[in-house]
């Protein structure tokens, strides 16, 4: 393979694509943060008072944490006095009412990232809200959803018009002062996206937010709050890029989804932020809280990831099974190149009786990159009868970059089954060679074998995702034969 | 790291305060700054708490109200004679050794085979304190090291083994453990330094007797020089009172091959550490855990394995039991560095849940940073497979004789490993006897 | 010999079995047959005691007792042999310790004096010669690494050295070839004698050139819907299952 070593390391330049920064006048809040800056946000958004009081407790409780040390991940500490807390695209007038008011600038970065608003052929059935920086700009499709009684509304939209319902399940399953990241945002998130299921309704289309980060110095805090009420189901998907720069930025957003009896909620990630460059400068800190809670019986939650960016990813989608028969699920590609740090898994929290939960985790390091899955399976003595299955598999691509598989089992209940298998392999010589022998490049030939690698993973993506995911990865392992 | 001494200040806590008089009241040798050093550290670490990733299910929190003192020095004489004083049983022919609360009693010159010369540790700190320095530097600045270094600040005195050539006859080491008090602490230290090409058996077997147990705070440290192979049992047999806090640090040269046991049949808590270092290409391990948990006992097993050289390989069979309100944890951690190349590790555990108010945590970890490598693991926790349990049922077997059998199977990955068979029929007569069906056991075997 | 009447039972909230009848006397050999999913295996799990299986109605008497009523070993130690459709395997248990535990068990049970070793070695020679097994068999761990085909034979040699009174072969002629087929059911036809019964639960009719049953029924939807003689499993062969469903719905 030493022949080849001199091509890779021309290849390992690989290129950020959706790297540009977008020409916009916006409303920022100057960098720092203290109760002023909590509460001026939630003035800017015009919110009840019982949310500035959340976001409040949130901020005091915040202070007295500690930043967690024990990801596998190693970075400079986060001054969180220089970051700016609140970043909105300046509108002409006040928020945009339809399509036609959005900035057209807007719209034509995310037309650059392949994202349309608009009710093109590519997207047709999906309705998008787009979260730029903090704010959400526009949500598509709002009437025909309106009409199967499904709400997908900005969570400022919801705030306003939905207290009810914010107040009763925000923080319901990320509570404020649940881990340092999740207190922050809780303290000062500017907007996300909210979806609410009624009873019996299945979202009669995919749902779908793509987030982006422009603004320099600025940190993206959006919060996620899903709910799918009695056997209601829905498929949301996320996807995001950030501009390339120098330094890094912080997206610490919080994801929150209930299942209620019946009720199934899949979430799909595309998370492509930025990188970082080929020696390790700039890229996001992606340090995101993401769990869901089943509910009721019967229930179902799925999280679908695959991770291509970000400089350091810290990401456990979780799922809290307390309902009877409830099911939890965690298929997650992480790919980590050049000096990325990955540091995802998931955690299964069985409570209730017959509870059923699989992680089928894939892992790719490439460059020098540092690759660690980190997964809980907890079965509580309640569980009786809960199952869990784990397979998390690494890949090594290249003598620099490191593979790390870090799983918790703790059983507290006799008659469950937990069992976990893993393994760390170099990508098969034997394969490569095989290809290149029927005439295919390396380059195809390491897609070809990553994709299978990967393929249990994809085939749970909505298939317009899966075509993206797929060429996310190519793009992000591009050279990367070792 | 911190920096102060630790942010709950635990260099209040009796126990921390007890450790620093023992310093003061240790000889000044060849050795001081060594040990100094260890025992600086120790207290900048403290006490572990449950928020240190590898103390995660292991609360020592009751250990810092405790003043620590000495145990007391004891004599042969002041052993029970009738304390089964051989895990090998009679037939076997085998050489036994005694160390009391960490002290040993040095047998009669001539009563040694050949291949293995011993001498004190404290005859060896005034002879030859260069050797001995080799064995006091820490593996690692891992974490869970913490109780290795506070006995290698405090320890009194302790076994040198020196292995020359082959010793035909498997080595008993008998740890007593007898207190006087409740407050009592031991530091029993073992060297076992083999010579390249040499081969060994050694067992290490921990008994208590007395009312009063001492914290005992035991550390091995073995190198093995380049070709030589040994096999290492470390046995817990003592009573629900006992907490052991016993570090085992295994160093391997070039195509040297280790076999180690760590097997938990009593003591109330039991942390058991293991750290491997396979230095040389073609150092080999192959590490069996058998972990039984009962009553209330805490069996707190953690294995670090690092491949440090091409071409090395390691395997880690763990097999724990849980039953009654016992809780039974096994961490290992294979670590491949940079440049190891060819390395290739298989950790097996598996967890067997016998009552709703037991507990198993495992954490088989892989930390792997170079891409030449064939590492895996495996782990499950389950109760007895049902399946299993009918077969037998179908066939009109007992339901206590097929149970028994069933846990029995489960452990014969780790019963089989080992090759001294009058020490196998020993551990295997402890284990069946906290079975259900022992007597339909004693004649399956 | 076995009266089983009415029986009902259900496996994790479904209703399998809605109502069997079935008599099986002394010296008989009956095929039970029927499409998959018809509740065979449920039938044959349940005669033996499975737990998870919940009995909802009817009555099952062997030998004059309560079947229903026994656990599943004292079923075992009576005379109730199941050849199981998937035998487990088990790794660590030895093969041959299982059998001479599992025959003492049934002889302590009727009063009679475990076999020694020596005996029980000669026995199992003699038997495994019918079932042309090889002596590496009994180093084994029980069905350990068997192939399914080994795994059929080992059932059969199970049940010959356990000399049962009732034996109950679920689909023990599935996954072998014609040889090994021919010597399962060799192994099945020595145990045949007055005083015995066998019942083969199996798909196709092919067994039964080997073993000719005296009755043949058909179970389907959870219910026996026809019984007859071994003509009666012929004529299946040539019209499949959905003409005795057809013929039972008109």
């Amino acid at each position: 393979m030493s022949s080849k070593s001199q091509e890779v390391e021309a290849l390992l330049a690989q290129k950020y694509r959706h790297g540009f920064v977008t020409d916009i006048e916006s409303d920022s809040l100057p960098p720092g943060l203290d109760e002023g800056v909590v509460a001026a946000i939630s003035k800017k958004k015009n919110e009840p008072q019982f949310l500035l009081n959340w976001r409040l407790k949130a901020f005091r409780h915040w202070q007295t944490m500690r930043e967690p040390t024990w990801a596998h991940v190693h970075y400079k500490p986060i001054d969180y006095q220089d970051i700016s807390y609140y970043s909105a695209p300046r509108a002409p007038a006040n928020a945009p009412k339809s399509l036609d008011e959005v900035d057209p600038k807007l719209l034509a970065t995310y037309a650059k990232l392949g994202i349309p608003l608009h009710e093109r052929a590519r997207l047709a059935g999906v309705a998008v809200d787009a979260v730029f920086d903090s704010v959400s700009v526009a949500t598509t499709f709002k009437d025909k959803l309106g009409k199967a009684g499904v709400i997908f509304c900005s969570f400022s939209d919801a705030v306003r018009d939905h207290p009810q319902l914010i107040e009763r399940y925000l923080g319901s399953v990320v509570p404020p002062g649940d881990n340092y990241f999740a207190a922050l945002n809780s303290a000062v998130f500017s907007d996300g996206s909210f979806v609410y299921v009624p009873p019996g309704v299945r979202c009669p289309m995919e749902l779908s937010t793509y987030f982006r980060i422009n603004a320099a110095k600025t940190g993206q805090f959006e919060r996620t709050l899903i709910i799918a009420a009695e056997a209601a189901s829905v498929s949301y998907l996320e996807g995001c890029t950030a501009p390339m720069r120098d330094e890094n930025q912080l997206h610490a957003a919080v994801v929150e989804l209930v299942a209620l009896d019946d009720a199934q909620i899949k979430y799909s990630t595309v998370q492509n932020w930025y990188p970082g460059d080929e020696n390790g400068l700039g890229g996001i800190f992606n340090f995101v809280t993401k769990r869901g809670e089943c509910r009721g019986r019967n229930s179902k939650i799925s999280w679908t990831q695959v991770e291509t960016g970000s400089a350091i990813t810290w990401k456990y989608p979780s799922c809290i099974l307390k309902g009877e028969n409830s099911i939890g699920e965690f298929y997650s590609v992480a790919v980590a190149n050049n000096y990325q740090q990955a540091d995802t898994g998931t955690k299964m929290i069985h409570i209730g009786r017959n509870t059923r939960s699989t992680i089928v985790s894939k892992g790719i390091s490439a460059g020098h990159a540092e690759n660690t899955y980190r997964g809980l399976v907890k079965v509580l003595p309640s569980a009786a009868g809960a199952r869990n299955f784990t397979q998390c598999d690494s890949l090594l691509m290249g003598p620099n970059c490191a593979a790390h598989t870090f799983p918790y089992m703790e059983v507290k209940n006799p008659t469950a089954t937990v069992e976990h298998e893993a393994s760390t392999s170099k990508i098969g010589e034997d394969q490569l060679f095989y290809c290149l022998q029927r005439g295919i490049s390396a380059e195809d030939a390491v897609n070809m074998i990553v994709s299978g690698f990967c393929k249990v993973v994809f085939k749970e993506l909505p298939m317009e995702f899966a075509v993206e995911a797929q060429n996310l990865l190519s793009v992000s392992l591009e050279g990367a034969v070792g | 790291m911190n920096t102060a001494l630790s942010p709950a200040a635990p260099a209040q806590s009796p126990a921390l305060r007890a450790f620093a008089a023992q310093w003061q009241s240790r000889p000044a040798d060849a050795l001081w700054p060594v040990r100094e050093k260890a025992l600086q550290r120790f207290l900048k670490l403290g006490l572990p708490t449950t928020h240190d990733e590898t103390w995660r299910y292991t609360n020592l929190r009751s250990l810092a109200a405790q003043s620590f003192v000495d145990a007391p020095r004891k004599s042969r004489s002041d052993i029970d004679p009738e304390q089964p004083l051989s895990l090998l049983g009679r037939t076997e022919p085998s050489v036994s050794l005694l160390v009391v609360n960490g002290h040993p009693v040095m047998p009669a010159a001539g009563s040694l085979p050949d291949g293995i010369e011993i001498c004190s540790l404290r005859e060896l700190a005034g002879l030859d304190p260069d050797t001995l320095r080799r064995f006091l530097e820490p593996l690692s600045d891992a974490d869970q090291q913490r109780w290795a270094l506070l006995n290698t600040a405090l320890f009194l005195d302790g076994l040198y083994l020196k292995i020359t050539g082959t010793v035909s006859v498997p080595l008993l080491i008998l740890h007593v453990a007898a207190g006087d008090g409740a407050d009592d602490i031991s530091y029993p230290r073992i060297v076992i330094d083999a010579a390249p090409g040499s081969s060994a058996t050694i067992f290490e077997h921990h008994v208590a007797q007395g009312e009063h147990t001492p914290l005992n705070n035991s550390n091995t440290h073995i190198a093995l020089g380049r070709g030589a192979r040994l096999e290492h049992y470390r046995v817990y047999s003592t009573g629900a009172g006992a907490t052991h806090l016993d570090s085992l640090v295994v160093r391997q040269d070039q195509d040297s091959h280790c076999k180690q046991f760590t097997i938990a049949l009593g003591g109330g808590l039991v942390r058991a550490s293991l750290e491997v270092r396979l230095d040389k290409p073609g150092a080999s391990l192959d590490s069996y855990s058998l972990l039984v948990g009962h009553g209330d006992r805490h069996v707190d097993c953690v294995n670090i394995v690092t491949h440090g050289a091409p071409n090395t390989r390691s395997t880690q069979t763990a097999r724990a039991i849980a039953g009654d309100v016992s809780r039974v944890i096994f961490n290992s951690k294979v670590i491949v560095d940079a440049g190891a190349v060819n390395a290739q590790s298989q950790q097996s555990c598996r967890g067997l849940l016998m009552s709703p108010t037991a507990e198993i945590d495992t954490r088989p970890q892989l930390e792997i940073h170079a891409d030449e490598v064939k590492c895996a693991h495996g782990a499950t926790i389950g109760r007895l497979d049902p399946d299993m349990l009918f077969y037998m049922l179908s066939r009109g077997l007992d339901r206590d004789t097929a149970q028994s059998l069933l846990v029995y199977a489960f452990l014969a990955d780790v019963l089989t490993g080992m090759s001294v068979a009058s020490a196998r029929a020993s551990i295997e007569n402890a284990l069946i006897a906290q079975l259900p069906d022992s007597q339909t056991l004693q004649k399956f075997r | 010999m076995l009266k089983i009447t009415d029986l009902s039972a259900r496996v994790a909230g479904k209703d399998i079995l809605k109502g069997v009848n079935l008599e099986v006397g002394a010296g008989e050999v009956h095929a039970i047959m029927g499409p998959n999913g018809s509740g065979k295996s449920t039938l044959a799990q349940v005669l033996a005691g499975r737990e998870d299986y919940e009995i909802t109605g009817g009555t099952v008497t062997f030998d004059g007792q309560d079947l229903l009523a026994m656990r599943a070993e004292e079923r075992a130690r009576a005379g109730f042999f199941l050849g199981f459709q998937y035998p487990v395997e088990i790794p660590g248990v030895n093969n041959v310790y299982l059998l001479k535990a599992a025959l003492n068990a049934k002889r302590r049970a009727a009063g009679e004096p475990e076999v020694d070793a020596y005996e029980f070695l000669a026995l199992i020679r003699q038997k495994m010669k019918i079932m042309q097994m090889s002596e590496a068999f009994l180093t084994r761990g029980v069905n350990e690494g068997f192939s399914g085909g080994e795994k059929k034979r080992n059932e059969v040699l199970q049940m010959l050295v356990l000399e049962p009174k009732l034996a109950v072969l679920d689909e023990t002629d599935s996954g072998l070839d014609i040889d090994a087929l021919k010597v399962v059911s060799a192994g099945v036809n020595t145990l045949r004698d007055p005083k015995r019964a066998v019942v083969l639960v199996t798909h196709y009719q092919r067994l039964l050139d080997y073993i000719a049953p005296d009755r043949v029924h058909v179970l389907s939807g959870g219910r026996i819907l026809k019984s007859g003689d071994a003509s009666l499993a012929q004529e299946l062969e040539r019209r499949g299952y959905d003409w005795v469903s057809e013929s039972q719905v008109a």
